[in-house]
């Protein structure tokens, strides 16, 4: 699910649901965190700005 | 309590404590980390209206985008919906069944406004959000309260929403809420 909403993510770069595309991706991005803390998100950390998060929330490559 | 940067939408924030593995999730490192992952699945709340209707709009968006990733995902070259019902049914089973909007009663309702199998681009469609909107109010909201408002909030628009792992409906959950306040004096 984390890949399939990257992807999702990708397809609507540019248009008015982008922001909620990326969310998809950091909810399921967290949820993959919790059960292996291994896991890379390299979209959440190229992108996290865009969303005017707190840079403490920033997750760690 | 603390706002939540991923769901805005939830204005009184999320009640992170309820992530500390209890019981025999405490007993290894892979139910600890299932508890919490569950635990996340299972409270993150993609709100349908809420108290900020316009952060709830992007909730239900990601939603709507969600449905549309669990049915063209796959899981070791299985549908990833199998993957999701293996998981839920079990614990529906034991525990019960989800009493917050499921991913199937979105994806009826997306059915019903957008039509069958709906591309991506036919999706992200502002006025069909305001129609998928609009028919997903018409289905219940969740009977137990598993968040926390005000008294003076519409429980209904505050709490309505798809989980993607909901809470269960509890019997004995359920009448306990009936005995305290709202539903009597103080």
């Amino acid at each position: 699910m984390l890949a399939k909403s990257d992807e999702i993510y990708q397809s609507l770069a540019g248009t008015d649901w982008e922001a909620d595309a990326l969310r998809l991706v950091a909810f399921f991005g967290v949820g993959s965190k919790l059960l292996d803390d291994s896991v890379q998100i390299l979209a959440m950390r190229k992108h996290w700005r865009m969303l005017s998060w707190p840079t403490s929330v920033l997750p760690p490559v | 309590m603390i706002l939540s940067p991923l769901f805005p939408s939830l204005k009184y924030g999320e009640d992170y404590t309820q992530y500390i593995p209890r019981g025999h999730y405490t007993k290894s490192g892979a139910l600890k980390a299932y508890f919490k992952s569950m635990m996340w699945y299972g409270r993150m709340t993609f709100i349908l209206k809420g108290l900020e209707p316009a952060m709830a709009r992007g909730d239900t968006r990601a939603a709507v985008l969600l449905v549309h990733a669990i049915r063209s995902a796959t899981v070791n070259g299985a549908p990833a919906l199998d993957a999701w019902t293996g998981l839920y049914s079990p614990t529906a089973f034991f525990v019960g069944r989800s009493d917050d909007l499921t991913i199937f009663q979105y994806g009826d309702v997306i059915d019903q406004v957008y039509g069958s199998n709906a591309t991506l681009s036919a999706l992200a469609n502002e006025s069909m959000l305001d129609a998928f909107i609009i028919e997903a109010s018409k289905l219940p909201a969740p009977k137990i309260l598993g968040m926390v408002i005000q008294f003076t909030d519409d429980e209904e628009e505050a709490t309505k929403g798809m989980r993607f792992m909901g809470q269960r409906f509890v019997p004995d959950a359920f009448i306990f809420r009936q005995l305290i306040f709202r539903n009597v004096g103080t």
